[in-house]
């Protein structure tokens, strides 16, 4: 969590962006002994926001699919950062912009495996495993022992964008304090089945979203958590109730609240991995929470979706800060997965 | 964790083990017996499951045919709520009308995959004796259309020599999936492995890749049932008294 006091002429100002990311082992990983396959991270700068989820697939060929979420997670926030240094060449078109940040994270991504595998090569224990077909899979493309999904996305002041190759869900709070879901859906992607960054085709297989308009809040989500609500609203619900708790709580708190809650989501929902990674703009999240809040209390209607808010501000220049005194103090990139589990 | 105590709409997913079994008049004596006994004694394995390893709720439907086609309930029940009902034969083998059947409840509306948002791929274990006596080809084909049933886990049993296996290799999709038993004990045993291979495939969250020759979950039990059945001791005869 990124909320950091700056003390600037004007008093105490908070951090823009905040954000946090969260994974947490599967019930069912548990009792297999299996390890976290999933991995998260997120990034705060004065300008903008990144998440990131990943999802290693985990059948026994993927069999190192929790370092390839981890790579890939690493991989796109560090290419998202490249690609937003060129921001001023974004009124291009936006297929092309995305399609190139795609096709950078699979270079990336593939380049970091490889990378991996030439200082650590694949040992006899890990290959005696294998069937003879899964075998012969990694032997000819190395990159399928580390197969995972990705899902990032990026806030702005003026706009976000996110990108997604295989299962998983991106929330996206607008100024209404309507949460919907602006990635187009792969008809594919079901029964279990995704696509993958290890796929021939995954430059293909990505899809993505660009919305030319201040949003307040993302959060984007393994599988794990929407396979254990029983329908979408449900699922916007609870993400509404994250964003909820960090205005509300600590951010240590609200953290600990949110960890705790994914065990239990685990435990009586999907039992795969949960991971979590939210950003959101801290003044405007307040505005529409807040009057939300007001609204749901003054018509004792818990229905927030229903309720339509018009008190989205736009952007002061003075809360932006300056942006040398804005800077991250903890480093670029802010990527954790606290609950791995490498047993 | 207060803020959360607010959250609603928790849930497993469900997969249902579909049972499609053949109640011909041929499956008379211990056959049926078989069936019987076998299904009765897995159940309390399949709840088992359920309740300790499984991804997903496992429901479980029953679809028997002979003289046309007939569901032992009407939805999908939990493992942990299913009685079995003892199968008794008659007729003939009506397999077009099962599949008529199975096809109409493989779907949202009307049909057994009520929890649709939150459904794993159906597994559907089919087991008979005989030749159909009805048309099957266009139920099939039918079928074959419909996308549970294309995701479904599939195996077939051919219980005896004249089981007409290649309509059963039709319904699975390979011949791998399709077994062939000639005793009571082997077709109690696998009943049992199937069953049970099915539930835990079927109800595991494990994702795959999409690419081209990737292992899913069909081939990865395919592989399962080649394994059992190469331990399986049988009679190489058909011995049924």
């Amino acid at each position: 969590m990124e909320l950091i006091p700056l003390k600037t002429n004007g008093g105490v100002k908070l951090k823009y962006f905040k954000g946090d990311n969260i994974s947490v082992i599967g019930s069912s990983h548990i009792k297999t002994n299996t390890v976290c396959q999933d991995y998260s991270g997120h990034f705060c700068s004065n300008e903008y926001g990144i998440i990131v989820v990943c999802d290693g697939h985990g059948g026994e060929k993927h069999f190192r699919s929790d370092e390839g979420s981890k790579i890939a997670t690493n991989v796109a926030i560090e290419a998202i950062n490249e690609f937003m240094k060129f921001e001023k060449n974004f009124s291009r078109k936006k297929e092309s912009l995305l399609l190139q940040l795609e096709k950078n994270i699979i270079l990336n991504w593939n380049n970091a495996v490889n990378q991996h595998n030439g200082n650590f090569p694949f040992t006899e224990e890990e290959l005696n495993k294998l069937s003879d077909n899964n075998s012969k899979a990694v032997e000819n493309d190395i990159e399928v022992a580390y197969g995972s999904t990705l899902i990032a996305a990026v806030l702005t002041n003026k706009y976000c964008f996110g990108i997604q190759i295989g299962d998983g869900d991106c929330a996206v709070l607008d100024k209404n304090g309507v949460i919907s879901n602006h990635v187009p859906s792969d008809t594919r992607l079901q029964f279990n089945i995704t696509t993958s960054l290890c796929d021939k085709a995954a430059v293909q297989n990505f899809r993505h979203f660009w919305l030319d308009e201040p949003q307040v809040a993302l959060a984007v989500s393994t599988d794990g958590v929407r396979n254990s609500f029983s329908n979408e609203t449900y699922y916007f619900d609870f993400c509404k109730t994250i964003f909820e708790s960090y205005l509300e709580l600590p951010a240590e708190e609200a953290k600990n609240d949110l960890k705790e809650f994914l065990q239990r989501l685990t435990t009586d929902g999907s039992g795969d991995d949960v991971s979590i990674s939210i950003i959101y703009n801290s003044q405007a999240i307040e505005d529409v929470l807040k009057s939300i809040e007001g609204n749901a209390t003054n018509s004792n209607d818990n229905e927030l979706n229903k309720i339509p808010i018009e008190l989205y501000k736009e952007n002061k220049p003075e809360q932006c800060g300056d942006a040398a005194i804005m800077e991250d103090e903890n480093g670029k990139s802010n990527v954790d997965d606290p609950e791995r589990n490498n047993g | 964790m207060g803020k959360y105590d607010k959250v609603e709409g928790i849930s497993k997913r469900t997969m249902v083990l579909f049972f499609i079994i053949d109640k011909s008049y041929s499956m008379s004596g211990s056959k049926i017996g078989a069936v019987n006994v076998a299904v009765r004694e897995v159940i309390p394995e399949i709840q088992k499951i359920a309740e300790d390893s499984a991804d997903a709720n496992i429901k479980i439907a029953v679809l028997t045919f002979s003289s046309g086609a007939q569901w032992m309930y009407q939805s999908a029940i939990d493992a942990k709520d299913f009685q079995w009902n003892g199968i008794n034969v008659d007729g003939t083998t009506d397999i077009g009308q099962a599949f008529k059947l199975l096809n109409e409840k493989l779907a949202r509306n009307g049909g057994f995959m009520t929890d649709a948002a939150g459904s794993y791929a159906p597994a559907i274990f089919l087991m008979s004796d005989g030749q159909p006596t009805d048309e099957y080809k266009k139920a099939l084909a039918d079928l074959k259309n419909n996308n549970w049933f294309k995701a479904s886990l599939k195996a077939a049993v051919a219980i005896g020599d004249d089981a007409d296996k290649d309509m059963l290799a039709e319904f699975t999709g390979n011949l791998e999936s399709v077994l062939i038993v000639h005793t009571p004990e082997a077709l109690k045993k696998l009943i049992r492995f199937v069953s049970v291979t099915a539930s835990k495939i079927g109800s595991k969250s494990s994702n795959a890749p999409i690419d081209g020759e990737v292992q899913t979950k069909q081939s990865d039990f395919n592989q399962q049932i080649v394994d059992f059945n190469d331990t399986l001791i049988d009679s190489q005869y058909d011995d049924w008294n």
